[in-house]
């Protein structure tokens, strides 16, 4: 599949072409056939997974199943290893609290290591389980200062959603080779290539709908044994062995995680986004994004009272700029961008700490960019934001 | 789309915003702000004969937040307290000259609430 002419993929950006869609790290457009895998998932498969023994139920099993072959593959886990959440926030949740749970794998209270550009579901879940957190420093060049130090949990992001850092993960898991080392994937997922292995990452998380996929569905990667070893934190239906008045018996990966019916169309939407992906090839949406960022980089390192939060293109970051321009509140700048039909984001982005502890401002403005986005986009952005600075002066 | 914070009467405001300060001779004073924005608006009125006599504010913030507040400051001179305590969105959108739009309700309505809140 050719990157050129993308767009038709999407109903909403191939309807409406003279809107511009920024707000990707938010969320991203839907492809058609993620929108119709569903809708025909709906018509012709619905019934509920596992133990139904009739033909339909076999059918939406074997669909359901073979989405988490689908993203095993995707990111080089094994089937086993693939536990379907809500999405990231909900993986980070069940994560920290169930290994708050399982001193077999980390001990109570355990030092962990973020950083002060984490998002705050890489943060809150883990205040749950300790009170020993440290935060590694952003640098002025929008690096990361690792510190010296043994850390028992050391759960870092793989794309920042603010500065698009991204740090160098196999690097960081040498620094500390002894600690469970945890990835927050939701902005690298449609960015970059991915292999758990290859990143020896213990456990890591993402979400469909970052990805073209539908919202309601992310994956909690973790390595089998981890897993095994983990303790359930969700308890019902669906991840039982045994259940007596006195005791139950959880059930085998992938269940054991997994409580309640899972969000099964949701899933297979996602699989359709993952073969999206796979279509164009993961190498191609890196080298084209590599392409996009710097001539975003440039055009808007161009603008008069712009400060962008970027670091420079010779440190690797996706395709995220959050900026300032002098004297404008962001509020105003996303408001004046959408009265030329350009969607943007203004706030925090969930990083308080990022933006009034290290940058020093309440609030940023920033554009997002994905893979049906073009220069062209750029350069309406760069014209518009052109025109609000002189509306301001 | 409406363009609303490009009316240049709002981006006026916005740059030179009117009676900002404090009174001395204030009969009633507040101060607000928005968490999430990092809005912020001190006000003080005068207030004779169940009227407003004088408003004087010092703000910071965003276009809608400030240009909405110095705009007040002009209109409602004069107006009966019990008038003033009644407005509501529909009143202010008729004061400002704009509709405003879901996502900068509060930021629109932060002055007309610090001045409600200032009379209570």
């Amino acid at each position: 599949m050719e990157i050129k002419n993308i767009k038709k993929h999407f109903p909403i950006l191939s309807q409406n072409p003279d809107f511009t869609y920024l707000d990707n790290a938010a969320t991203t457009q839907k492809t058609k056939k993620v929108i119709k895998s569903i809708s025909r998932f709906y018509r012709q498969h619905n019934a509920n997974v596992h133990r139904g023994i009739y033909e339909l139920s076999e059918k939406a099993t074997e669909k359901y199943e073979e989405v988490r072959k689908t993203a095993a593959k995707f990111i080089g886990a094994k089937e086993k290893e693939i536990v379907f959440t809500s999405g990231t926030t909900d993986s980070f949740n069940l994560l920290a609290r169930s290994l708050g749970k399982t001193p077999e794998i980390v001990k109570k209270n355990p030092k962990i290591l973020i950083t002060e550009i984490e998002h705050h579901a890489n943060y809150l879940p883990w205040r749950e389980i300790s009170d020993d957190i440290h935060f590694a420093r952003q640098k002025e060049d929008f690096t990361i200062e690792w510190p010296e130090g043994d850390f028992d949990i050391v759960s870092i992001t793989h794309a920042s959603n603010v500065t698009g850092l991204m740090p160098d993960a196999k690097e960081v898991r040498k620094k500390y080779p002894k600690a469970l080392f945890i990835l927050d994937a939701a902005q690298s997922i449609a960015h970059k290539k991915i292999d758990v292995k290859n990143l020896d990452v213990d456990f890591l998380a993402f979400s469909s709908h970052k990805m073209y996929g539908p919202t309601g569905i992310g994956v909690l990667y973790g390595k089998q044994e981890l897993l095994e070893k983990l303790y359930p934190l969700k308890v019902g239906g669906g991840m039982i062995a045994e259940v007596t008045k006195k005791s139950a018996k959880w059930a085998e990966l992938p269940e054991r995680h997994e409580a309640g019916t899972p969000p099964i169309a949701q899933a297979i939407g996602l699989q359709a986004a993952i073969e999206f992906l796979e279509k164009i090839g993961m190498e191609k949406i890196e080298e084209y994004e590599k392409e996009l960022r710097k001539y975003a980089f440039e055009e808007l390192s161009k603008i008069k009272g712009l400060k962008l939060f970027h670091p420079n293109l010779e440190i690797d970051a996706g395709t995220v700029f959050s900026f300032q321009l002098e004297g404008i509140h962001p509020h105003d700048i996303a408001e004046m961008l959408s009265e030329r039909n350009i969607a943007v984001r203004a706030g925090h982005h969930c990083c308080q700490i990022l933006h009034r502890e290290v940058l020093k401002i309440p609030a940023s403005t920033r554009a997002s960019f994905a893979v049906y986005n073009t220069k062209d986009d750029v350069d309406k952005l760069a014209k518009r934001l052109n025109e609000i600075v002189k509306i301001f002066t | 789309m409406n363009d609303q914070i490009s009316r240049q009467n709002l981006i006026d405001h916005y740059k030179n915003p009117r009676n900002v300060g404090v009174l001395k001779k204030a009969t009633n004073t507040v101060e607000c702000s928005n968490v999430t924005c990092g809005d912020e608006v001190k006000v003080s009125l005068l207030i004779k004969a169940g009227k407003i006599e004088e408003i004087r504010h010092e703000s910071a913030g965003c276009v809608m937040s400030v240009a909405g507040i110095s705009i007040l400051s002009e209109e409602l001179i004069g107006m009966e307290v019990e008038k003033v305590k009644k407005l509501d969105k529909d009143a202010l959108q008729e004061i400002l000259g704009i509709e405003i739009t879901p996502s900068r309700l509060k930021c629109a309505m932060l002055g007309l609430e610090a001045i409600k809140k200032a009379l209570n």
